[in-house]
């Protein structure tokens, strides 16, 4: 078994080389030998796991199948208690949907009554959302930024590293269907109508139901519709990671700087240069329409980049 | 109002700007705007708090074109201008004093990504110190857990990913919990804003409703940061989070991320719950007793663990004890004393961290202790500077350390005769712990060892940025009346 | 307390999901199910903030473009909004816990997380 573990450290020092089957058969069974083990107690006990192996390590096995019990114990109470304890609290909160709470206060009172005279929207949210409290909304829209980062960071896979885009590759055509004849008729109808229908819903975000995000979303699901009926070639053509790049950055920087320049003119009392025109018109609510369609821009690349790169490192 | 009061907003959107255009530069590109941007950030800090000085006071700025309790706000006085210089700079300094790892850590093409994560973290970490509206400290929060993991995963290796996972889901924990906390709060008030909580909040502490539930929801709130921010017992994610990213990663994320969390649950405290909610609730007692065990467990964990840099990280465990501590004193001096310690250790640690990476280097890349002997031979620099940041945090004269012990012990006099005795107890347990592990190292590193290891170049920004840390450390000593006026005299704005 | 319970059923229906979540999160140690409490949790919260801004006979605080004056009871847009935002960081949080678990499957072959934390750390000495 030595033998086996010193060859898996040789295998592990290269990055990212997946186990092959006979090693994981020899570890799965080591493990089974060891029992259960809990992630608290890893760390503890890791730092001396080193040492005159077999010996401590039986001893540590044990101890840590009591600790397994412990923990679960303890996870279940925990769990228990914090039920118990946030129904009691909610048995003492407001009655749902009693116009008396204490959350119907002038703060709600002036966005249902003056939101439509000073943020110019007839979905009175939107104006909440993308007017009164934008700067929530731009940390919003950066916290999926921020997550799109991470993932790239994760899965994608350089344009060097051959080897890895080939399994890639091979992966890809291993569990994705293609050009299967159902799917693309399906998506021949289906694509436009769904595309179309999430412009709607973002071009509609100040009037009615709707907005960036879940305008966007929808826009995702069709390009992803897409590319599972066509596959990467097709979509290559128009939607790479350039174009995404290019495009979530001029949507982020455009929301970033037109909301700077909006709390600016708020803070120093000036003169701003937006208005909010007529209720109901499309062009009308001020910047809330510019900000949903970039909101949409960066959330339908971003869905269709979590697609991609979990389907195959790329776009 | 005075041009300066715009240094804040502009700082955050600068941070969030150029955070989305390193994401389409090339590294070298990246690595240019990044430290350009940080740069600009400390420089409007330092314009910022010089205004504020002149005008005293604080500034309540909107954020948009709708007055509280309606819009957004930012409210920054001189403790929020200081802590805008601080942290900045030590994310600049922890930068340049890892940069030389860079490229053999975090693959080129990811490098531009690395700035993003770390220009994001910069804004949300601002946007945390500013904020006035208990949401916005939510959503920003959020940016600060995912770009933490970000950072994290930055270095791709089998165990970063683990640690990772760990990371996440205690993390998710804690804003799950934050997050009911705050929800349950606007169910009971009606407001989001910070002020407009504390007079909801008066009104019914004074009509004596919602008891419970409003010690439900300190305990909720409280508990989620905690764990978001490492206190004993919910540290069990730092050891792997703190010591296997890029040296640049675990500066960052043990001297700055915990440290913003802290600073939010000192503004609920302070600004949302108001000493009088709070001293009522009992949560000091039980916050103290877990900052008195974690000055304890987290120095035995750092005695008994054998690698070199799962040392620095649970010497965290206890330091961030220390910081409770003070919170939990509960006096305005007890807040000081936590503030100067968060300021002291966020430069120890980084300086810890980068100058432990580079004896490491040195030592032919080790985990373990006894190949650094001689390893402060063998980098003299590093050697200093690693001597320099422990004996700050076992707290010796001439170090900002000895100044937090000396504030956290006379703080204590004024308590009742058991906590007075406990906390003094624990402060000479601990820091005969701290001492027992910081000074083996340090006669470790210089004890006569092999001196024909690799010779490794660090660069030059390796050597300002130590010394730059050295001196924060030391001024923390030399200058630690003025420091301590003015974080006093910024406490009595934070409220 | 049961009556009041009774009242406030939609925010009981939450505190339970959010401590389903909680545990699951907690004990399952597959990572995908761990996911899944998570979403949990998070659900729950929403479901308990979207049941705090109901009002008895509320509709959706969305004007009639045909009828700019009528004032009918809305129900409060502030969590409407704020339910908008967390679904956002969820939806991110989520999209990094997957890729992780993506990653940790390719190089592990386990989703179990106390294997996963074994071999990383057999691994590693």
């Amino acid at each position: 078994m030595n033998n086996c573990f010193r060859g898996l450290r040789a295998f592990f020092s290269e990055s990212e080389s997946p186990l092959d089957a006979d090693q994981i058969r020899s570890l799965a069974g080591s493990v089974q030998e060891a029992g259960p083990s809990s992630a608290e107690m890893l760390t503890m006990h890791e730092d001396n796991i080193r040492g005159s192996e077999r010996n401590l390590d039986n001893r540590f096995e044990s101890s840590k199948k009591r600790m397994t019990a412990v923990y679960r114990i303890l996870s279940v109470l925990a769990a228990a208690a914090i039920i118990l304890v946030l129904l009691y609290t909610t048995a003492g909160l407001p009655s749902f949907g009693d116009a008396e709470n204490p959350t119907q206060n002038e703060v709600q009172q002036r966005y249902l009554e003056k939101g439509l005279e000073e943020g110019g929207a007839t979905n009175l949210v939107a104006n909440m959302i993308l007017d009164y409290r934008a700067f929530d909304t731009l940390g919003e829209s950066n916290v999926l930024f921020m997550a799109v980062c991470t993932v790239i960071l994760l899965l994608r896979v350089s344009r060097e590293d051959t080897d890895r885009r080939l399994r890639e590759e091979n992966d890809d055509r291993h569990f994705e269907p293609k050009d299967d004849l159902i799917l693309q008729m399906g998506a021949r109808v289906l694509v436009p109508v769904i595309l179309l229908f999430g412009i709607y819903v973002i071009l509609n975000g100040h009037l009615g139901p709707g907005g960036g995000f879940s305008g966007g979303a929808i826009m995702g699901a069709g390009l992803i519709l897409y590319l599972s009926a066509f596959g990467f070639a097709r979509t290559e053509r128009f939607f790479t990671f350039r174009t995404f790049k290019t495009v979530s950055f001029t949507a982020l920087a455009f929301y970033a700087l037109s909301k700077a320049y909006s709390f600016f003119t708020g803070a120093n009392h000036l003169p701003s240069v937006i208005t909010t025109g007529t209720p109901g018109a499309i062009l009308s609510a001020g910047l809330i329409l510019p900000l949903n369609i970039a909101v949409g821009l960066v959330v339908c690349c971003t869905m269709y980049a979590f697609y991609t790169l979990f389907r195959k490192g790329d776009m | 109002m005075s041009w300066w009061a715009n240094i804040p907003l502009f700082s955050i959107i600068l941070c969030l700007l150029s955070a989305a255009l390193c994401s389409v530069l090339k590294a070298k590109a990246a690595r240019v705007t990044g430290y350009t941007a940080l740069v600009l950030c400390v420089s409007g800090g330092v314009g910022l708090l010089s205004g504020l000085l002149a005008a005293g006071g604080s500034v309540t700025f909107m954020m948009g074109h709708f007055p509280a309790p309606w819009g957004n706000e930012i409210r920054f006085g001189r403790l929020e201008a200081l802590l805008a210089i601080i942290f900045p700079l030590i994310m600049l300094m922890s930068l340049s004093g890892g940069a030389h790892r860079m490229a053999e850590q975090v693959t080129s093409f990811r490098e531009n990504l690395y700035y993003t994560v770390c220009l994001l973290l910069n804004a949300a970490l601002l946007s945390q110190i500013y904020t006035n509206d208990l949401f916005t400290g939510y959503v920003f929060l959020e940016i600060m857990t995912l770009a933490s993991c970000g950072l994290i995963i930055a270095r791709s290796k089998g165990k970063t990913l683990v640690s990772a996972m760990r990371y996440m889901i205690l993390n998710l924990i804690g804003s799950g919990l934050f997050l009911l906390g705050v929800i349950l709060l606007y169910d009971v008030t009606g407001h989001l804003l910070m002020e407009n909580i504390r007079q909801a909040l008066e009104k019914l502490y004074a009509a004596g409703e919602y008891r419970t539930g409003l010690t439900v929801i300190i305990a909720l709130i409280t508990v989620g940061l905690c764990i978001k921010s490492a206190l004993f017992p919910f540290h069990t994610w730092v050891p792997d989070a703190y010591s296997n990213g890029t040296p640049s990663s675990n500066a960052i994320l043990s001297s700055l991320v915990s440290k913003g969390y802290i600073i939010l649950l000192i503004k609920c405290y302070y600004r949302v719950f108001g000493p009088e909610l709070i001293s009522g609730s009992g949560i000091n007692s039980l916050i103290m007793l877990l900052a008195l065990a974690g000055m304890i467990i987290g120095s035995v964990d750092a005695i008994r663990t054998k690698q070199f840099g799962r040392m620095i990280a649970y010497s965290s465990v206890a330091q961030i004890g220390y910081i409770y501590l003070g919170i939990a004193l509960g006096t305005e001096g007890g807040y000081a004393a936590a503030i100067f310690h968060l300021i002291l250790h966020s430069a120890s640690k980084s300086l810890l961290f980068l100058s432990g990476d580079a004896l490491r280097a040195v030592s032919g890349e080790s985990r373990e202790f006894r190949p650094l002997s001689g390893a402060g031979r063998r980098a003299k620099g590093a050697g200093a500077a690693f001597t320099l940041g422990a004996f700050s945090l076992v707290g010796l004269p001439f170090t900002g350390g000895f100044v937090t012990k000396l504030l956290l012990g006379r703080e204590a006099l004024n308590h009742s005769v058991p906590v007075t005795v406990a906390v003094l107890a624990v402060l000479v347990v601990s820091t005969l712990l701290n001492i027992l592990y910081f000074l083996r190292t340090v006669i470790l590193i210089w004890s006569p060892g092999e001196t024909i290891k690799k010779k490794v170049r660090f660069g030059p920004a390796f050597g300002v940025s130590m010394i730059i840390l050295g001196t924060g450390i030391l001024a923390c000593f030399f200058l630690a009346s003025p420091l301590l006026d003015l974080i006093r005299a910024g406490l009595t704005n934070f409220g | 307390m049961l009556q009041k319970l009774a009242d406030n059923y939609v925010a009981a229906a939450a505190v339970i999901l959010f401590g389903i979540g909680f545990t699951t999160l907690l004990l399952n140690k597959n990572l995908i199910k761990k996911i899944i409490g998570f979403s949990f949790m998070d659900s729950a919260m929403f479901l308990f903030l979207a049941a705090q801004g109901y009002i008895e006979g509320g509709k959706a605080p969305i004007l009639d473009p045909d009828d700019l004056t009528a004032r009918t009871t809305f129900i409060n847009p502030v969590p409407a909004g704020l339910v908008l935002t967390g679904i956002v960081v969820s939806v991110s949080v989520t999209a990094l816990m997957l890729a992780l678990t993506i990653r940790l499957y390719r190089r592990y072959h386990s989703l179990d997380i106390d294997e996963i934390c074994r071999l990383a750390g057999k691994e590693e000495s």
